[in-house]
């Protein structure tokens, strides 16, 4: 490894609408995860302007971005990342909890959030009792929980089997009709092939922002768009 | 986050390691009952050795006639020296603080009966101050009075052991007769002295009818004083002119211990209080040493625990944990291991000391050891900071989890 620092992402310019759906798509270390991670306030980047709802992300504080995570992103992750010593309700309280929301209302708005995920009776398990599509659902719901403006996916579906995955893609799919802006990290095409707009991402660059405006210019090489295969 | 929630964290995750908590709170626990049973035991020792002081007034002086150990002045080693009334005015001369100046004379041990019942107890003849010197409770009656010595009445007070020799229970001694050796003495009262027993068993007679019987003249067995709340210093350098001016006046060599010696309690107890603040000093040094190696048992664990949670930090993070929040964890969770261990250890402190101290024999320099509030006071305020600190180091190392990679762990 060492010292040597190389760039993950160069030249990134993308514009996201609110109330978008855009898949990311790109090989493994395309950049594609960085590039969430960085609009997810998880990454920091070395140049470069991100503005988040008009506000530079750059050099914000940890307290400050721990705010923007907690109100404005929500996350879904491939591992589904829930605390495995918390029941489902629980987990899905969190967000709520570094709010400083009431146990009370808490617990309410948990119980609402796992019934929208069809979950309402497996609010007391634990992540280990229950199927990876349901971990899956109880991290949907505690993504939605705290009402973010952006919600995050990172291989949403890269965990779970066809059947499960469209069930999750419609969960996924409600969030966005409900306003939410979606952007999710994908290497499967039929996956992706639900966004509104498709991002293709190869070697740390933008090849098409999905809008067919100055595609070829990055792409270079005489790439296809659709050689881009994982 | 509300408190309770808090509480029920910290527990969760406890619980999810009883074991490694449960040893690391067996030692803070242990530094803690080491602290508290030592104070107490230091705390017992000090008590005893002061109680073996406050037999007497603890700023009692004593000045005993001695032998010259010195050749001075043409004066021979093995020389007695002799204390005489005319000796009383050097006491003010040096001593200006000096109060309740009183001479005394032994009779010695002489058999004393009242009806038939009788003893053999050691007799002493005194002034009236000596009760506030030998520090004597009347219990019944009164001591020795001013009248008793100048018209040398044949009246005696008795130590409360003695009453109880020779009067029957329920008997009032006051104003019978009791026959020491041959002669009838009347009994004005009886005197107790908790702290020492040898008062409780001598008979006290004013100093004059002590000379006429035993022919001695202006002659003094021993001067006791008290000096009141001088300091330590103030009253050796009093005790130094003391010496001077006897030595002159009885041709003996200043620096001769013998020839006079001086018994000053303010002196004795002073030290003895130096020594005890060492003790203590001693004992916490130990104490703390021990909730140290405790502490830093707790610091070591929660640094684990913290490499063990990194990815459930991540999430915490990513959810949108501010790093207060991260750091507010984990120090609390190392302030409520060393605060509910510590608690363990001061509550069986307690308890040990409790029992040691009903089942230990009462020596006479080591009294009940005792707990006190300031020392539970004090073991609460240490294992609170003691906790922070704990918890400090591996909070931050929390706090500065980067989430990307937390996530990533498996």
């Amino acid at each position: 490894m060492g010292d040597r620092r190389i760039p993950v992402l160069r030249e990134v310019h993308l514009d996201v609408e609110d109330g978008e759906f855009i898949a990311i798509m790109g090989s493994s270390g395309s950049g594609k995860s960085t590039l969430l991670n960085i609009l997810g306030l998880l990454d920091d980047y070395d140049e470069g302007v991100y503005e988040l709802d008009g506000v530079r992300m750059k050099g914000l504080s940890e307290s400050r971005a721990a705010i923007y995570r907690n109100q404005f992103i929500g996350f879904v992750f491939q591992a589904f990342n829930l605390l495995p010593f918390k029941s489902a309700a629980e987990n899905v309280e969190l967000p709520l909890q570094y709010r400083g929301v009431g146990r009370r209302k808490r617990r309410r708005q948990a119980a609402e959030a796992l019934d929208r995920v069809g979950l309402a009776e497996r609010a007391g398990h634990l992540p280990a009792e229950l199927s990876g599509g349901e971990k899956q659902r109880v991290a949907i719901a505690r993504a939605l929980i705290a009402g973010p403006r952006v919600l995050l996916a990172d291989e949403p579906t890269g965990a779970l089997d066809t059947a499960t995955s469209d069930q999750i893609m419609a969960l996924l799919g409600e969030a966005n009709q409900a306003g939410v802006t979606l952007i999710m990290v994908t290497h499967e095409p039929d996956v992706a092939a639900r966004a509104g707009r498709i991002i293709r991402i190869r070697d740390g660059r933008v090849f098409d922002d999905g809008r067919g405006v100055g595609t070829s210019a990055t792409a270079g090489g005489g790439l296809a768009p659709g050689a881009d295969r994982s | 986050m509300r408190i309770l929630d808090r509480w029920r964290e910290i527990v969760d995750v406890l619980a999810r390691r009883k074991l490694r908590t449960a040893l690391t709170a067996l030692s803070v626990a242990w530094g803690i009952f080491m602290l508290v049973a030592l104070l107490a035991a230091g705390n017992g020792l000090a008590s005893g050795i002061e109680a073996s002081f406050s037999r007497d007034a603890t700023d009692s002086v004593w000045v005993n006639p001695g032998v010259m150990s010195k050749p001075f002045a043409g004066n021979p080693v093995g020389r007695p020296i002799f204390l005489d009334d005319a000796d009383r005015e050097l006491v003010p001369a040096a001593v200006p603080f000096a109060e309740n100046l009183s001479a005394t004379v032994q009779v010695g041990e002489r058999t004393t009966r009242h009806g038939a019942r009788q003893g053999s107890f050691t007799v002493v003849g005194c002034e009236p101050p000596y009760e506030f010197i030998e520090r004597l409770d009347a219990q019944t009656g009164r001591f020795l009075n001013a009248a008793d010595l100048a018209e040398r009445r044949k009246v005696v007070v008795l130590g409360r052991k003695v009453a109880e020799s020779l009067f029957a229970p329920g008997d009032d001694p006051r104003g019978a007769d009791v026959t020491i050796g041959s002669a009838v003495f009347q009994v004005v009262g009886v005197v107790a002295d908790e702290s020492d027993d040898w008062s409780e068993q001598a008979i006290f007679m004013p100093l004059s009818t002590a000379r006429l019987a035993l022919g001695t003249g202006a002659r003094i067995g021993s001067l006791s004083f008290t000096v009141g709340a001088v300091s330590v210093e103030d009253s050796e350098a009093a005790m130094q002119a003391l010496i001077r001016l006897l030595a002159a006046r009885k041709n003996f060599a200043p620096d001769d211990k013998r020839a006079v010696r001086i018994w000053n309690n303010r002196e004795s107890s002073g030290r003895f209080q130096g020594l005890f603040a060492g003790i203590r000093l001693f004992v916490w040094i130990i104490g703390l040493g021990t909730i140290l190696a405790g502490v830093v048992g707790v610091s070591n664990i929660m640094l684990i625990s913290v490499a063990e949670r990194t990815r459930e930090i991540g999430v915490r993070k990513a959810i949108g944990a501010k790093p207060a929040a991260i750091v507010l964890m984990i120090v609390e969770e190392a302030v409520v291991i060393t605060l509910v261990s510590g608690y363990l250890g001061l509550v069986a402190a307690v308890a040990a000391v409790t029992a040691a101290g009903r089942m230990m024999p009462k020596t006479e320099y080591f009294a009940t050891p005792v707990v006190d509030l300031g020392v539970g006071l004090a073991a609460t305020a240490v294992l609170v900071v003691a906790g922070t600190l704990a918890g400090l180091f591996p909070a931050r190392r929390a706090a500065r989890v980067n989430p990307i990679v937390a996530l990533r762990t498996e």
